[in-house]
């Protein structure tokens, strides 16, 4: 894109305004990305906020190899699983992280995150094995190919279609009207 | 919530703001200091029209390397099935031969903003780039003629002058691009009509993988005239959705006058010259002590003489290793690159050096502009003038590089005085 082109040719340069315009384009974008990733806002934005100090100091030497966006998604899905393999390594969870339990979604800021119409949307994508959940964020709401995110996943496209498909398809259980996990009634006691 | 459709829906209507800690983390970030080491850029950026001469440049350069080298994966002329159509290239390529001159209305997009352009241009003698053009975008009038060019700001009442061209068009979008573009993979193309005009088009698509990612392109011909008249650009492998660039007339000329790119400014205007700069992104290269040579005990003028005389040889030698010893900011490119780019002009003679033309200062030192002349492969005779960088040190050597070739080369006609 022109515009971007532009914008990245100034940030080569050192323009600060250029760098700020960048992040005020894709702030929303990436802060959702990390936040449905992490479960977690203020992991989420350290997480957006360590890869622009990174990208920051990417000037002079950065090239734009495909869509800025794209880049961007890219860093904040590798900060994330940084974040997110270094949480369970404290909680004494050594692994694959798509076996990681989904994030408490009862917490009450879950909603207030999403916003009440979109609540059931969080949930369910923090139901879903963290892979999985990448893997669908990545596709569809970042726009990043399925080779890019095997990539990202160091896995085979196969792999991550599979991930992607599984994952559709819980999602799609979840949202059809299962329960979540978190929300099954608790029995009173007696 | 069935379809995969709903889902992508609902997940994109997913929406987190950042929060104002996060904004303020950043901003203080950035007010701190990153990015480091660097300095504000021109607030005019590199200009519409060098980033259109980049676009219009680089990509079609691309399609060349993706038909001549096999490494590079031609993925598809995703063309349906084609009609028979009254077109080929063949006939675009004959019915371009008598123009001289282009005239391209389009926008340059952006996710938030778009950039509109009206360009005229007037190729050169040999067809490889613009001779001349005027580009007027962004409240700001740049021309380029004679080998000079103008940058006129009106918000700041000045003009630029730079006497070299650094605003262009090229490759020229006339019959050798579209040669070039006609040998990628086997073009078809389709008749169909036009969806607001009715009018019969022909669309040529094609679709590269490229070293920097998938590129496609949507060139829409006039059946009638066999002249392209629309361009399209994505910056993915299929032509759908918003293009980058939108080309959304392109009209050719027989010929432009000479007074299309004299353009008049207000009598308060100042004209200056404009400083020698180097891209502070580039000096860390070129502060490199194993690269260059030394220049001690020479004259500046002597100096650059040699070092001009040095990257020449090295450039029609095609001794690689040497190009990237004086000229430090092609070591990170690939042979094949370096030898495309030497080979699109072919010096093969190293004919004038003249006298240090205009001087310049950057954190590394003194930077000079020399003008040469070299002969091509195919007779013709270019200026080029060679960005020559001194560093000097604390220990009181100095030494020099060449940064790079100062826009683009210049043919010269039998009649056109050299400059010295």
């Amino acid at each position: 894109m022109l515009t971007e082109t532009r914008l990245v040719w100034r940030f080569n340069r050192g323009c600060r305004d250029a760098l700020r315009e960048i992040y005020e384009r894709h702030k929303v974008d990436l802060v959702t990305l990390a936040t449905a990733l992490l479960a977690d806002k203020t992991d989420a934005e350290d997480v957006v906020h360590d890869v622009f100090l990174r990208f920051a100091r990417s000037t002079g030497k950065f090239r734009l190899t495909g869509s800025l966006k794209g880049f961007l998604a890219t860093c904040v899905a590798n900060g994330a699983r940084n974040r997110n393999l270094a949480g369970r390594r404290r909680a004494g969870h050594e692994g694959d992280p798509s076996d990681a339990p989904a994030p408490d979604c009862q917490r009450p800021d879950w909603a207030a995150v999403f916003g009440d119409d979109l609540r059931r949307v969080g949930l369910a994508l923090a139901a879903l094995p963290y892979e999985q959940r990448e893997a669908v964020l990545l596709h569809l709401r970042s726009g990043l190919t399925f080779r890019a995110i095997a990539e990202v996943q160091a896995v085979s496209i196969n792999t991550v279609q599979g991930r992607f498909r599984y994952g559709l398809d819980k999602l799609r259980a979840l949202l059809d009207g299962e329960t979540f996990p978190c929300e099954q009634p608790k029995t009173l006691p007696k | 919530m069935r379809t995969t459709q709903d889902l992508t829906e609902v997940i994109r209507r997913l929406r987190v703001p950042a929060s104002a800690a996060l904004d303020e983390r950043i901003r203080n970030a950035l007010s701190r200091g990153a990015p480091p080491a660097a300095v504000e850029a021109p607030a005019d950026g590199p200009g519409t029209l060098t980033l259109l001469a980049m676009l219009m440049r680089k990509k079609p350069v691309r399609v060349v390397l993706g038909g001549l080298a096999t490494a590079a994966t031609v993925l598809a002329l995703v063309l349906p099935a084609s009609t028979t159509v009254a077109w080929s290239m063949d006939q675009t390529i004959a019915a371009l031969q008598k123009y001289r001159g282009v005239f391209m209305v389009g926008r340059g997009l952006g996710r938030t903003s778009d950039s509109v352009f009206m360009l005229w241009g007037r190729a050169n003698p040999s067809g490889t780039a613009s001779e001349a053009c005027l580009l007027i975008a962004d409240h700001k009038v740049v021309w380029a003629k004679d080998n000079v060019t103008h940058y006129y700001e009106p918000a700041e009442k000045r003009v630029l002058v730079d006497r070299a061209t650094t605003a262009f068009l090229s490759p020229w979008f006339g019959p050798k691009l579209f040669g070039m573009m006609s040998r990628v993979g086997d073009p078809t193309a389709r008749e169909e009509a036009d969806p607001v005009t009715g009018e019969r088009r022909v669309s040529f698509r094609c679709s590269l993988q490229t070293a920097k990612g998938p590129e496609s392109w949507l060139i829409e011909f006039d059946p009638k005239t066999k002249l392209p008249t629309r361009l399209k650009q994505w910056d993915k492998a299929r032509p759908e959705g918003q293009p980058a660039l939108d080309v959304e007339r392109i009209l050719y000329l027989e010929d432009v006058s000479p007074e299309v790119f004299s353009v008049h400014v207000p009598p308060e205007v100042r004209f200056v010259a404009k400083d020698l700069e180097i891209p502070e992104a580039n000096l860390p290269l070129l502060a490199d002590p194993k690269s260059g040579m030394s220049a001690d005990g020479l004259s500046r003028n002597e100096a650059c003489r040699r070092m001009v005389q040095a990257f020449w040889g090295a450039a029609m030698a095609r001794d690689l290793a040497r190009l990237r010893e004086l000229c430090p900011l092609v070591s990170g490119w690939n042979d094949a690159l370096v030898r495309g780019i030497l080979d699109q002009d072919a010096a093969v003679e190293l004919l004038e050096i003249g006298a240090i033309e205009k001087e310049g200062r950057s954190r590394l030192g003194s930077m000079a502009l020399v003008p040469s002349r070299v002969r091509c492969r195919d007779g013709r005779q270019l200026e080029v003038k060679i960005l020559v960088q001194f560093r000097e040190t604390d220990a009181g050597t100095t030494s020099c590089v060449v940064h790079a070739p100062y826009g683009i080369p210049f043919e010269i006609g039998e009649n056109t005085p050299t400059r010295r």
